[in-house]
């Protein structure tokens, strides 16, 4: 028997924002091979201009705006389920295997695929000593 | 009832009315209704909006039967077994299929449905008598 969709309710992002609308928590599959970390992210509602995908210091962020132009002319009736940016964060385990240069991101259908290329070598770091 | 403005508004105003599924449409109402929908009063009728990411327009139909409306269709699972393995399966897959009964004041021979950036918009324009109608009033 074929498997079955069933309803999620959104998770509110609890962690404070700068903009005062609810944020809510878009649902990711992660998988790996040697080559990449992939990451498909549902973020219906978000076009590609209202998209910011950042990669900084091994924490990856997602985040998704929605149009409230959208809903232009419109007076709500009933409703089943709530609407808002999408936001999402991910520590990434050994970042300096990901060049932020390499990563490519397609949005179709409402979902975002991230394809984080993993590079050959460590990034060299420089590090201070004092003294 | 306010036209929407911003989106902190429309989320107020979502926020007030969240019902549980089925209350509208007088379904039977089960747990895990999929897809949940939002209604709105447009303009020239009823639109429907319902979130379905990952679903193209040739794995979605809709269709129309008498005062019920069905969105039915398939999100296929990711077959691609070359990019390894899962750390995280949050997004669901497999068949939905969910019958609406549409208020009688709409012309259910009149909707338009498109599927844009995973989200499902349903047009359905009201019935011309139950249209509003301007009358005229004549000096006499």
């Amino acid at each position: 028997m074929a498997a079955e969709l069933t309803t999620k309710t959104k998770q509110e992002m609890a962690q404070e924002q700068t903009r005062p609308e609810r944020h809510y928590r878009p649902d990711v599959d992660i998988r790996e091979n040697d080559q990449a970390l992939y990451l498909s992210v549902d973020l219906p509602g978000v076009t590609a201009d209202g998209l910011d995908i950042e990669l900084d210091d091994g924490q990856l962020t997602v985040a998704g705006r929605v149009q409230a132009a959208d809903y232009e002319g419109l007076t709500p009736l009933y409703t089943e389920y709530k609407v808002g940016p999408w936001i999402r964060r991910f520590d990434l385990p050994d970042a300096n295997r990901f060049d932020p240069e390499q990563v490519v991101a397609r949005l179709e259908h409402g979902v975002l695929e991230v394809k984080l290329p993993k590079s050959e070598r460590a990034r060299p770091r420089k590090i201070a000593v004092s003294g | 009832m306010t036209l929407i403005r911003d989106l902190l508004q429309l989320q107020q105003e979502l926020d007030q009315m969240l019902q549980r599924p089925g209350a509208f449409f007088r379904e039977p109402s089960g747990t895990g209704v999929f897809p949940p929908v939002n209604v709105f009063r447009g303009p020239h009728g009823l639109s429907i909006r319902a979130e379905l990411p990952g679903v193209a327009p040739d794995g979605l139909s809709v269709t129309t039967e008498g005062r019920q409306l069905t969105i039915a269709g398939e999100r296929p699972a990711a077959d691609d077994a070359e990019r390894g393995g899962y750390h995280r399966r949050e997004r669901g897959w497999g068949r939905f299929s969910r019958t609406l009964h549409l208020p009688e004041d709409l012309d259910t021979s009149k909707v338009k449905a498109t599927l844009r950036h995973g989200v499902l918009t349903l047009e359905i324009e009201q019935r011309e008598e139950a249209k509003p109608r301007h009358i005229s009033v004549a000096a006499g």
